[in-house]
């Protein structure tokens, strides 16, 4: 039994140290030795004081003391002396050695080294620093925040970003550096989340619009991260700046690479807009003239001239429902269409149009209650939305004031959506040519015309006009199907008369 | 003159609510209009930008015994001084002014004149706001000139 135990003190991980009251050492491991560098042969005999520094020697005396008294106790946390004379930091265990007769005849001690797990304290406080120098660093800004939206930190690059310092943003509602209504939405998001648990944003990243200390907004891209640790909920924004320039254009490709993946739609609805827009016209003359005719020929008397003009007739109708298959064609590639609140759609879409801007425009947008949500492809309706936003901000590049107002309104079964600008108006040209398809103004740009966005507008059973157009700014103005359930709109006319 | 049902049909779409008095009659449709027409003729006015369209509509209204005034904008209608038509035939897409916005303004002067609509993509925001201005037949382009002679001869 002995043995036995004498093999476990011998092969144990930590120090086992054995000595009787007068603190002589008795026993000594081989972790012993490992810890303090003395081996068995030149430690046993000698007093436990060797290991003891100088300013800890009360230590052994109050042990003892203890122990004579009965008194036990677990552990407590010091330093010990190496042979090399290096203080290590040590957790000790002290236990008393009974006789048979329970007598008190020594006293074993159990060092476990602290060093380790010392050293992994320093190398976290360290690489804790390291991490804090690279966020210090790193021209994103990095917003922490608790689960109630208050700022806990408040990165240099976000004091650059948003021209709050530090002190001015910790403990304040993360929802100030929002444009008003976002941070309105911001709090009942906040909210949602923690019920429903539902994400919107979180892990996705999206752009949105920052507001700055001086009232200015601009663009950014914002990354949310959530942490939990012990209780506490967190969540880290990192946002990047798209105004500057390449930023604007890495933006402008992804958006790019998107139309790109509706473009087969878009071309063949180009061709489609141009023939049912054009090539009707002369359709529509010759259908005219060959039922003018078959009134004139006498069919009992010239049959065969009678005949031509039914020919005529029917391929003019040939062409006609060539030109209808075309557009059934088309409305048969819609992408998919889904209920779509409009107030994000607008937002994110506006963020994406003043990519770029230089200088201020007041962006305005205001969705009415009762025409919040449209049934709608939101791809395709953004591009319409960016393709009308991004002409108004060019539109207003010379004005002196520059209002971007987006509103949506209710129109019975649609929803209608105007853009306006306070730019100086159309040119009679530009006017007269606006939806002619396969006619730009522009040498470069996103290259999808108005007539492309009246395409998907009228896809979606809407129409697209320009509403206002004068020296104090033009409106364009489109409809779409209500994405509340209110009507069937987008479904053909009932058919019947009373 | 009340309307009659009629079977639907590819190129038209019928309204609930017509304030005008004309519709289409029941009766077979190529006889009936090459009947009727020859004992009432009436003025019907056709406002197309595209001049070669507005000829051959000349053409064929003419071949059906109507007086037919021809406009190339709808300012030029506005300012004429002829006497009302039975019947107005409106191209939608029109520059300055569409077919809806003279419509619209007629309303406005007090003008209850039947009005056909015809355009290349009758959407539904097309028709609605047609309706809302008591146009019953908007008429896809090319429009059926059989049904176009129907509806105008049914107006007189």
């Amino acid at each position: 039994m002995r043995g036995y135990l004498a093999a476990i003190a011998t092969s144990a991980n930590d120090a086992i140290i054995g000595k009787n009251l007068a603190g002589t050492i008795l026993t000594w491991n081989d972790a012993a030795s490992r810890l303090f560098g003395y081996t068995a042969a030149e430690i046993v005999g000698q007093s436990i004081t060797t290991l003891i520094p100088r300013d800890r020697l009360h230590e052994e005396a109050d042990i003892l003391d203890k122990m004579r008294h009965g008194r036990l106790f677990a552990h407590f946390d010091t330093e010990r002396l190496t042979k090399d004379g290096q203080l290590i930091p040590v957790s000790l265990t002290i236990s008393p050695i009974h006789d048979d007769s329970g007598a008190i005849i020594g006293i074993s001690k159990v060092v476990r080294d602290l060093s380790e797990s010392q050293r992994m304290n320093l190398e976290l406080q360290s690489r804790e620093a390291l991490l804090q120098s690279i966020l210090e660093t790193v021209p994103d800004a990095l917003v922490v925040a608790n689960d109630r939206g208050v700022v806990l930190s408040f990165s240099s690059a976000a004091q650059k970003m948003f021209g709050y310092s530090a002190a001015e943003m910790v403990g304040q509602p993360i929802n100030k550096l929002m444009p008003p209504h976002d941070a309105h939405a911001h709090d009942q998001y906040m909210k949602n989340y923690e019920v429903t648990g539902q994400r919107k944003i979180i892990g996705i990243g999206r752009v949105v619009l920052g507001q700055r200390r001086n009232g200015t907004q601009f663009p950014l891209e914002l990354q949310i991260g959530e942490v939990r640790v012990e209780g506490s909920h967190l969540f880290t924004g990192f946002m990047h700046d798209l105004t500057e320039h390449q930023d604007r254009d890495r933006r402008l490709q992804e958006l790019q690479s998107e139309l790109i993946h509706m473009s087969r739609l878009s071309e063949l609805g180009q061709m489609v807009s141009a023939l049912s827009h054009e090539v009707n016209q002369p359709l529509t003359a010759i259908a005219n003239y060959a039922a003018g005719l078959r009134r004139m020929v006498n069919a009992e008397k010239s049959p065969a001239l009678r005949n031509a003009v039914d020919k005529v007739a029917e391929q003019a109708d040939r062409a006609r429902r060539i030109v209808l298959s075309l557009r059934a064609l088309v409305r048969k590639e819609q992408r998919q269409r889904q209920m779509e609140h409009l107030e994000p759609l607008i937002r994110e879409t506006s963020a994406l149009a003043l990519l770029g801007t230089s200088g201020r425009v007041d962006l305005n947008v205001l969705v009415r209650r009762g025409a919040a949500a449209a049934f709608i492809d939101r791809v395709q309706i953004q591009q319409v939305l960016l393709n009308l936003m991004r002409n108004a901000v060019e539109a207003m590049s010379e004005s002196q004031v520059r209002r971007l107002s987006v509103d949506t309104n209710d129109a019975g079964e649609l929803i209608a959506i105007r853009v306006t600008d306070s730019g100086p108006g159309l040119t009679a040209a530009l006017r007269e040519k606006l939806f002619q398809p396969f006619i730009t103004t522009k040498a470069e740009g996103l290259g999808v015309g108005l007539s492309i966005c009246r395409t998907i507008v009228e896809a979606h059973g809407g129409e697209l006009v320009c509403e206002a157009d004068d020296a104090n700014g033009t409106t364009f103005s489109f409809t779409v199907p209500r994405g509340d359930g209110k009507s069937g709109a987008g479904e053909p006319a009932a058919s019947g008369s009373t | 003159m009340s309307n009659s049902p009629v079977p639907p049909s590819v190129t038209s779409t019928n309204i609930m609510v017509p304030i005008q008095s004309c519709g289409t009659p029941a009766a077979q449709p190529t006889l009936a209009w090459e009947g009727m027409i020859e004992h009432h003729p009436c003025a019907v006015a056709v406002v197309d930008d595209d001049p070669e369209v507005l000829e051959s509509f000349r053409f064929v209204l003419e071949l059906a015994g109507f007086v037919v005034h021809t406009y190339g904008s709808a300012a030029s209608f506005l300012a004429s001084s002829e006497p009302a038509p039975h019947c107005l035939i409106l191209d939608h897409h029109m520059p300055a002014m569409t077919g809806l916005e003279l419509a619209r303004a007629l309303r406005a002067r007090g003008s209850d004149v039947p009005v056909v609509l015809i355009t290349a993509a009758p959407s539904p925001a097309i028709v609605a706001k047609a309706s809302e201005l008591g146009i019953v037949r908007v008429l896809e382009k090319p429009p059926s000139a059989d049904e176009l002679i129907r509806y105008v001869g049914s107006c007189c």
